[in-house]
């Protein structure tokens, strides 16, 4: 075929060596692309996680250490304001590739659930995990847990000054340029707004936000840059997850965690588990069950305490991890999430 | 002949619409989309996107212009380290954004006092767009500038004053590529939230991405950008009217720099050494960030590969995008009207993530659903929502072409070939260009690679954007290091190859 197209190509020199470049880069690519696309079946799972990548990879390599299955991960990124992952799973649905979806939260997982995504599976590493956790049908089981948290500036506000509970958000205690909070329309703020009108009823918690927007709170891009701005005391209280706040500390700046609605009245803060869920038609099925009991063992439960990921064991009583958290069910909270969600774009997302 | 050719032109143009618009009405069709009128609220975003994005646009094409001007005019007319503005261009926009952040934060640690001011709003998210997109419309304009007719200019300079023959003669013949650089900035500034989020400065695709987040509909998020791509309409009918005056042939001979007014020097120094800012300090930061050689070869190790990777999709999304777009500038130079553009170009305003998903549903469900897990997908995405920015590009440089030579290639070509061989090496600088456009977009892509990529695989952006969330500024600011470093080598190959490939001549 070459030879035939090389034929017609022969009245100058510089054309034959244009030719010859041209094949040569075409061939090259073909190469490139085509050992990209072939390769040897190994034994895998592949897993889509928005748990944090430097966490997730010392589980992935843990995992395959221990049983030989080669984990092959979609990473997620806060950047992509929740369109990344589970509306790709959405659009995999005719041939699914994931086998197991492994969430930092649960309102997405439930989401899943609702739009019939996921398949049943009842781990037995689950047995020790309180049903508060679990789905009825078992298509997904929640574990660990993160909470909200105030991160304070040390350096513009004395321990006297901290705040203890959401509604100094809203009380007139702090002027809202000193107060920062990432875009309630995503993410965990998503799901904290979500808990807020499951705890306070529709009404209080619209006025909630609304006295909080009119405050002129400063509302960010993402909990990670609360957490900067905290961090750096461009404003002197940030509220965002404990796993970003965590950062902040062992960077050495100058704040401090402090958990709101701890008092015996109060309402606690928001706890935040982590969940795993086999894909429905996943196509590697028994590594997909292999990592699922993984990830719910408690060994890999109290690693993520350990390396600062987690801040509660499902397994304990929450009590004795010091931290409060809302008497809420994690249904009940995704019920009140799509007129939440509604609510905030009305009241965040408009011209200053 | 001529028939058979226009018949080319044609079915080339259909098979352009066709790539370009099947991923999304394929995924229209199965999401549900509610219309509804566009409240006070949504008004006041929307009029937010297109103050920012225009602002944006005509400040970095001024400020490109009078680089472009200053760099091919000064010493540094042909050297080969010209295009040094470009090596910043693969690193993410949200990660450039915050090298601007650091140095407010870097600058506190001496001056505590900086904090006051608070980097928030319109001027602060302008500043930072302004130097995010500089590169662009310095690449497109310094191109455009090397590109044109100097003969007769020339024959002007003999009749009137340095500072005439700009405003007259060289400025009308760049426009075109001016006005393109407008419009790809002005589609990239109101396509992206990261940034103005950044600086908590609302705008319309926040909305976009919010109903989508709530909803999941991708129809829903098209409708929604659907008035955005009808501003289009009155750019590009500028391009049309501008591109349409100049037909002129291009030659590539040595010119004598000009002496303009002192007052246009300045400025022209002015905008070069923001040009120069907007790399250097950013770099700067990245490095003094990143701490010491020690964090900066391990984020060399624990980056190489994603280089390789995002090289992988990056190269091939170039050279589809601008073999596809080839395939539609042919005929839209000819015939291009109105409504022809807004179809050619009436998926730009799509946030890319969005167009991904359409094009991840439709491959899902059809006989080539294997490429769904190769690195092929994330090189289509990018190929697919970058393919009209190849266009905008191509279409001007074969509008600029000279129409004579052309015509002698038609009347004397014994082969087809033969005469595509001709237009090659006549629209190769903008060839050359749209595909460095692609190339620079594409690396730096977060949210298409996000949803096509392969599992066990990842890019240089998605890499950046974990640890980012994570923290780790030290290799955060490493990769972004090694990325600018990577970008500068392959500038260097090029050139060299290029000095090889033109010895003896002009550059």
């Amino acid at each position: 075929m070459l030879m035939f197209i090389r034929k017609y190509i022969n009245y100058t020199g510089g054309e034959k060596v244009m030719f010859k470049r041209v094949a040569a880069i075409g061939l090259s690519l073909l190469f490139v692309l085509g050992s990209t696309a072939c390769g040897k079946k190994q034994e895998e799972v592949v897993v889509y996680t928005a748990v944090d990548q430097v966490f997730a990879d010392e589980i992935f390599a843990m995992f395959e250490e221990e049983t030989g299955i080669k984990v092959r991960a979609v990473y997620d990124t806060e950047a992509n304001k929740t369109t990344g992952l589970t509306n790709r799973i959405i659009a995999e649905s005719e041939r699914t590739v994931c086998d197991v979806f492994w969430n930092n939260e649960f309102i997405q997982t439930i989401d899943l659930e609702k739009k019939g995504m996921l398949q049943p599976y009842v781990s037995s590493e689950a047995n020790t995990i309180p049903d508060y956790y679990k789905a009825e049908n078992g298509t997904w089981t929640a574990i660990g847990g993160r909470a909200r948290v105030f991160l304070v500036n040390t350096d513009l506000l004395t321990e006297q000054e901290y705040p203890d509970s959401i509604y100094d958000f809203v009380n007139g205690k702090y002027e809202g340029k000193e107060l920062a909070i990432a875009y309630p329309m995503f993410g965990t703020t998503r799901t904290m707004a979500a808990a807020i009108y499951a705890q306070l009823g529709e009404e209080k918690a619209r006025e909630y936000f609304q006295t909080m927007a009119d405050n002129g709170v400063c509302v960010v891009d993402g909990n990670s840059v609360t957490k900067d701005m905290a961090a750096s005391g461009q404003v002197a209280i940030g509220f965002t997850d404990t796993d970003d706040a965590k950062e902040a500390i062992s960077d050495g700046a100058p704040v401090v965690m402090v958990f709101p609605d701890q008092q015996d009245d109060g309402m606690g803060t928001l706890m935040t588990p982590a969940t795993a869920a086999i894909i429905k038609d996943a196509p590697n099925q028994e590594n997909a069950k292999a990592f699922v009991d993984f990830i719910l063992s408690e060994k890999v439960e109290r690693k993520l305490v350990e390396m600062g990921f987690f801040d509660i064991c499902c397994r304990d009583d929450i009590s004795d991890n010091g931290i409060k958290g809302m008497d809420l069910n994690l249904e009940d909270i995704y019920d009140y999430l799509e007129i939440a969600s509604k609510d905030m774009e009305t009241i965040f997302s408009k011209a200053q | 002949m001529r028939n058979r050719k226009d018949a080319i032109r044609i079915i080339g143009f259909v098979l352009y619409l066709a790539v370009v618009w099947l991923p999304l009405f394929y995924v229209c069709k199965k999401s549900e989309c509610e219309i509804t009128l566009p409240d006070a609220r949504r008004i006041g975003l929307f009029v937010n996107s297109i103050k920012l994005g225009g602002c944006t646009a005509i400040l970095a094409c001024l400020l490109g212009v009078l680089a472009a001007l200053f760099l091919h005019n000064s010493f540094l007319a042909n050297k080969w380290y010209r295009y040094f503005f470009v090596i910043l261009m693969p690193v993410p926009y949200y990660v450039y954004a915050l090298s601007w952040m650091y140095l407010m934060r870097l600058l506190a640690v001496i001056w505590p006092e900086v904090l006051k001011y608070s980097a928030q709003g319109f001027g602060a998210c302008l500043f930072v767009e302004t130097m995010t997109y500089i590169p662009i419309a310095t690449l497109l304009e310094l191109a455009a500038l090397e590109m044109r007719n100097r003969q007769t200019e020339e024959m002007a300079l003999v009749y009137k004053s340095p500072i005439k023959v700009l405003m007259k003669n060289t400025i009308p013949e760049v426009l075109p590529y001016i006005v393109a650089a407008a419009g790809i900035i002005f589609i990239l500034s109101v396509t992206d939230f990261s940034v103005p989020s950044m600086f908590q400065y609302n705008t319309y695709m926040l909305d976009i991405y919010s109903v989508y987040s709530r909803t999941g509909s991708v129809a829903q998020a098209y409708v929604m950008a659907l008035p955005l791509s009808v501003l289009l309409l009155p750019l590009l009918s500028f391009v049309q009217q501008a591109i349409k005056k100049i037909s002129k042939p291009q030659r590539s001979e040595r010119f004598v720099p000009q002496r303009y007014p002192m007052w246009l020097q300045g400025s022209m120094v002015c905008a070069f050494g923001v040009l120069v800012c907007q790399v250097f300090l950013p770099i700067l930061i990245f490095a003094v960030t990143t701490g010491s050689l020690k964090n900066a070869r391990k984020s060399f190790e624990m980056i190489y590969e994603q280089i390789g990777t995002t090289l992988v999709i990056a190269l091939p999304a170039a050279i589809i995008a601008v073999l596809c777009a080839a395939l539609a500038a042919g005929f839209l130079a000819d015939r291009g009207n109105g409504v022809l553009w807004m179809a050619a170009l009436g998926t730009m305003v799509l946030p890319g993530a969005l167009q991904a998903m359409g094009l991840l549903d439709m491959v899902n469900g059809s006989v080539v659903h294997w490429m769904s897990t190769t690195v092929l997908m994330p090189a289509f995405g990018c190929a697919l929502h970058y393919m009209p920015f190849a266009l905008i590009v191509l279409t001007g440089t074969i509008k600029r072409a000279d129409k004579q030579r052309r015509e002698l290639a038609i009347l004397y070509e014994r082969h087809w070939y033969q005469h595509l061989l001709l237009e090659l090496g006549m629209f190769l600088p903008g060839i050359l260009c749209a595909i460095a456009l692609v190339f620079f977009l594409s690396f730096g892509e977060e949210g298409i690679v996000l949803v096509l990529m392969p599992p066990g695989a990842e890019t240089v952006s998605v890499k950046i954007y974990n640890y980012l969330h994570y923290g780790a500024s030290e290799y955060v600011s490493g990769f972004c290091l090694m990325v600018t470093l990577f970008m500068f080598l392959i500038e260097v190959v090029l050139l060299w190859m290029m000095r090889r490939r033109y010895r003896g001549r002009h550059e």
